[in-house]
């Protein structure tokens, strides 16, 4: 299968009779088995991906005009998203076993425009983690070098993209979660505004931050997908009901347009950086440069405080949002347990991992009484400056690019020594969420290790549409 | 600020969480090293900022007063790690 | 006799829960009416299944902003609600959303009769919040049963000033809210049900004393009659600790209304550290004043309004005005009727004495009173236009009125053959007749006996079974006896 398959040359085939919906299922089945090692997928719909290939395949025939806008598109979907009775279980202890009851709005819509979930995929524990190592179901390995990670927290996803198992992935992004497995992994990853996207049926991490992200190969087949999920939810009050554009028609760049871009010298030169991730960086910017685009260093002076203002707030919000896995209506329930408090205890304790046991710590503490305002109440205000700041520096570009990450791909194992560390490698995703605007991460080149290099564009909220099409601009230019 | 034993024990019990003594002494380690990173905050002056709450324009986000939407009895029960016909179990209160 | 309690003064404050009469729960679809076969009124939301989210219902907040409206409350144009973090197991999320920074309503009062005449009492605020599901401890030796149709339903909960100073003002306060609440229509006020539920806050302090003495307070007293009992036990037991050289502690407690006692609640300690902050998935509420001002108008005309008006504009006792005004739907029948038959007191006196005990004896609402309320307005007219006697009326018409509700009053008296006569012959023979037979009598009277009237008067009217017109009957006879 080509590399760079869009749903449109999927659909074309289909059309012209050289394909149909229960081959190309067959090979993205037969493309799991191959890759079952990295351990990307937690469960495989294998008979009713088939099933429902073979009713869309008589569907089609029938009428070619019957079937949905995403007919020829098979998606995976991470451990955190409902799927209607199918298990969903943050890749966690304290779930297993859990039969959700209603699927994520998302989910749905993409079902009903003919997408074919073909699996669930491993992640971090309910998105907590940066290397996809935190899970019940193991670690995922990374495609191009098993020995690295894939990224986290939607690790599984990435490499379900980057394998070819699937066209489309469908992850979670609270603080980068969804762009740097896509940078770790040579792919492309979206996450876009905060509310454009329903969080109906996302196992909530941090209520605002989490937004439903997308992984693919090609920028076309995101804006596809994207248009198809996005718009106001019944069953979501903080989802937006700006009316959704048409992504695909608006993909394309015009290129005697000229666009400003900003950067952060602070991002560029940081400690951490990798000298290659500079160099590949400092080369994109002027390949655009010659193009005839502005690209500037900005100052921002914000950048060390981002992560530990998200620690604080995303914590906070996690040990509100992980009090109902209790043992006692749903999940896991300690057998030892002989009483209501112990139910609770020894669940919680045996069902959650250390990373996650942690973070409920910390944003159990944040929240508490004496510490709120120090903590809490110090970092809404520090999101509140750095929102308004990163605001004017769109006001005067239309863009901002960082590294996706300071490094590639870690070795498997190598994070686990040191949470701090690891929570500090978020610093470039991280803004992102922080603002509430889209970012998009694009394969950019590969390191001398062989593993990739990806830039990160971000622009004002609901800009995905200026945001794909320059993604897909980039791209080209980069062939 | 430095989190001490008791102030992790309360917290535990805050959280519901029953570590073992090996987990809470990381765990306070890592809290605290957290904390300190967190420290960090207090460099910046955000006297007068108005805390960033609602990331969304959207107000009055109201539903209309219907039932509607509500799941069968056997369906609510059917995850519950023990249950009867009509009730969900749990160990005595007390 | 004075005695050392008579030194002390009780400071109460209330907290009080009421539970909205809307279709649907506070933040999802699912039915919020009480009964219900257990966990049937249930949804992924209300669950607390991951992945689910709030969406708030509106009705919610026209109830809160009527009863802030009623209260004269000033009301929030920005709202916004908080999580309250605790566990138990008939809380689903392991949170309870409610407000605690920008509540809906601050301030207002309810008016209160006490020994001492008319009272305020002020209203700290109202706010909203989710009542939680329930957990059944007597069903099972070993196990606690949980229901979660209540988990979700919404609520209001309204906190007062320490204002109040006994038992018998907090009852009066809570029947006060009571009706209120049935009159604005948004819950049925019923503490057998639960749909309003009272904490009690009690502290004592010596006479005269202004700063507050340590409060405790009494959890969920489902009774008016509960209330008081904790009352009285609880100031006796603070004010023995404080004259036995003890202090009062901050505690939670809870009333045993078969022992008559308060005790502390267990497990206490950590139930401050709700570690409250704002609720991430609920964005704020906007209120205009154009949206108040609406909302204000559709307001019905409150109790004390209504009194006002029975008492000043149509001249009833207090007696009278007090039980029309008691439930709405009645009083807005008396106006119904007080607007076709402006003989307001004979409209009072049919309400009181007759339609109001006949809905309760057959336990139906006054909408559903069978005779229509322009034959009411005739039925009276009768009576004051002393066609039918009223006894008689009420005796004898009103009976077959409710019988057959489509005949008029005037038919069925004329087939009961009640219609007064002032016949002038008709009453000549009966007047002639009765002074013929009591010759004595006669004589006494116009000797100066002239109380033996009465008994000519009660003569003529059994002869004349009721029928004889009192007022032509008396002048005749007057006549006549004269002679």
């Amino acid at each position: 299968m080509s590399k760079n398959t869009t749903l449109q040359q999927i659909q074309s085939a289909i059309q012209s009779g050289d394909l149909t919906c229960v081959e190309l299922v067959n090979t993205y089945l037969a493309q799991i088995q191959k890759t079952s090692d990295l351990n990307a997928y937690v469960e495989v719909f294998e008979e009713e991906a088939i099933a429902k290939a073979k009713a869309l395949d008589t569907k089609y025939k029938n009428d070619p005009t019957s079937v949905g806008k995403l007919f020829g598109m098979v998606v995976s979907i991470k451990d955190v998203l409902c799927y209607k009775d199918h298990q969903v279980t943050g890749a966690s202890k304290i779930l297993e076993d859990f039969t959700s009851l209603y699927s994520a709005t998302a989910i749905e819509r993409i079902v009903n425009e003919d997408a074919i979930i073909i699996g669930r995929v491993n992640c971090d524990q309910f998105g907590m983690g940066s290397t996809n190592e935190n899970s019940v179901y193991g670690v995922t390995k990374n495609g191009i070098d098993p020995t690295k990670v894939p990224g986290g927290s939607s690790g599984g996803s990435a490499v379900s993209v980057q394998m070819d198992t699937c066209l489309v992935s469908l992850g979670t992004d609270t603080g980068g979660s969804v762009r740097q497995p896509a940078g770790f992994c040579g792919v492309i990853g979206l996450k876009p505004t905060y509310g454009r996207i329903s969080r109906y049926g996302l196992l909530a991490y941090a209520s605002s931050f989490d937004q439903i992200g997308i992984i693919s190969k090609s920028v076309e087949n995101i804006a596809t997908i994207l248009e198809v999920m996005a718009g106001a939810d019944e069953f979501d009050s903080t989802v937006s009901s700006k009316l959704v554009p048409n992504y695909i028609q608006e993909l394309d760049f015009d290129t005697n347009k000229k666009v400003k871009i900003a950067y952060f010298d602070t991002a560029l030169n940081h400690p951490s950086i990798d000298p290659e991730i500079k160099d590949q960086t400092t080369q994109l910017i002027e390949k655009i440069k010659g193009e005839g685009h502005t690209v500037e260093a900005v100052p921002f002076e914000y950048l060390d405080y981002i992560i530990p203002a998200y620690y604080v707030l995303t914590t906070a919000e996690a040990s509100s949002n992980l009090s109902r896995y209790d043992g006692i209506r749903y999940g896991h329930r300690s057998k030892a347990a002989t009483n209501l408090e112990e139910t609770y205890k020894m669940s919680r304790t045996e069902g959650f991992s250390t990373e996650v046991k942690r973070r409920i710590m910390l944003g159990t503490f944040v929240l508490s009484a004496g510490y709120y305002d120090a903590y809490y109440g110090k970092a809404q205000k520090v999101r509140r400056l750095i929102q308004d700041r990163t605001n004017e520096i769109l006001n005067d570009y239309d863009f901002i690019l960082m590294p996706v990450a300071p490094t590639t791909a870690w070795d498997l194992g190598q994070s686990l020594e040191d949470p701090v560390a690891m929570y500090l490698a978020d610093i470039f995703t991280v803004q992102a969420n922080m603002t509430g605007m889209p970012a998009i991460a694009l394969p950019i080149g590969t390191h001398s290790s062989g593993l990739p290099i990806g830039v990160q564009l971000m622009n004002k909220h609901f800009g995905e549409s200026e945001l794909l099409s320059i993604s897909k601009y980039l791209i080209n230019l980069l062939k | 600020m430095k989190i001490d034993k008791s102030l992790i024990s309360r917290i535990e019990h805050l959280a519901r969480l029953q570590l073992s003594d090996t987990e809470r002494t990381q765990i306070q380690g890592d809290l605290n090293n957290i904390l300190e990173m967190v420290s960090k905050l207090d460099e910046l002056n955000t006297d007068g900022i108005e805390p960033l709450v609602y990331m969304s324009d959207t107000v009055n986000s109201f539903r209309p007063d219907e039932v509607t939407n509500q799941v069968e009895r056997s369906d609510a029960l059917k995850n519950a790690p023990d249950s009867n016909e009509q009730f969900f179990k749990v160990p005595r209160v007390m | 006799m004075s005695t050392i309690y008579d030194q002390y003064e009780t400071v109460i404050g209330l907290e009080i829960h009421i539970q909205l009469n809307t279709n649907s729960k506070a933040f999802c679809g699912d039915d919020a009416h009480f009964g219900g076969a257990p966990n049937t009124h249930v949804s992924a939301i209300s669950l607390g299944h991951p992945g689910t989210l709030p969406r708030l219902n509106a009705q919610q907040i026209k109830s809160a902003i009527k009863l802030g409206l009623a209260l004269g409350s000033e009301i929030n144009s920005v709202n916004t609600f908080d999580r309250k973090n605790y566990f138990y197991a008939d809380l689903p999320k392991g949170y309870q959303i409610t407000q605690d920074n920008q509540p809906f309503c601050r301030g207002g009062s309810v008016m209160v009769k006490t020994i001492n005449g008319e009272r305020a009492i002020r209203t700290h605020h109202i706010h909203m919040e989710e009542d939680a599901g329930k957990s059944i401890h007597d069903l099972d030796p070993n196990h606690s049963f949980i229901d979660l149709n209540r988990a979700g339903v919404p609520l209001l909960e309204i906190v007062t000033e320490p204002d109040l100073r006994s038992g018998e003002e907090v009852e009066a306060y809570m029947l006060a809210m009571r009706q209120l609440v049935r009159y604005l229509d948004i819950s049925d006020g019923n503490m057998d049900e639960g749909s309003m539920r009272c904490d009690v806050n009690i502290s004592v302090r010596k006479k005269g004393e202004t700063t507050f003495g340590e409060r405790c307070e009494v959890k969920n007293v489902n009774s008016m009659r509960f209330a008081k009992r904790a009352i009285q036990y609880e100031v006796k037991r603070q004010i023995d600790l404080i004259e036995s050289g003890g202090k009062v502690r901050q505690q939670t407690l809870n009333f045993d209304p078969e022992t008559g006692v308060t005790s502390p609640l267990r497990d206490k300690e950590d139930a401050h550290d709700y570690r409250y902050f704002p609720e991430p998935d609920l964005p704020p509420v906007h209120l205009s004043n154009e949206q108040i001002e609406l909302w204000k108008s559709e307001l019905p005309a409150l109790p004390k309004e209504l009194y006002a008006k029975f008492t000043k504009e149509h001249q009833l006792s207090d007696y009278d005005a007090t039980i029309l005004t008691e439930e709405r739907p009645v009083a807005v029948f008396y106006q119904k009727l007080a607007e076709l038959n402006g003989n307001y007191k004979a409209v009072a006196n049919l309400m009181i004495n007759k339609i109001r005990p006949y809905i309760q004896e057959q336990k139906i609402h006054i909408q559903e009173f069978p005779v229509p309320v322009n034959s009411l307005s005739d039925f009276i007219q009768l009576i004051v236009d002393g066609k039918v006697a009223s006894a008689m009326a009420y005796q004898r018409i009103f009976p077959k009125l409710i019988e057959t509700p489509n005949e008029t009053p005037l038919s069925i008296a004329e087939q009961l053959h009640l219609i007064q006569s002032a016949d002038e012959d008709f009453l000549m023979t009966l007047v002639k007749e009765v002074i013929e037979k009591n010759p004595q009598k006669v004589a006494a009277y116009q000797k100066g006996k002239k109380g033996l009237i009465g008994f000519f008067m009660g003569e003529i009217m059994r002869a004349s079974k009721g029928k004889a017109d009192p007022k032509a009957t008396n002048q005749l006879l007057g006549e006549l006896l004269r002679k």
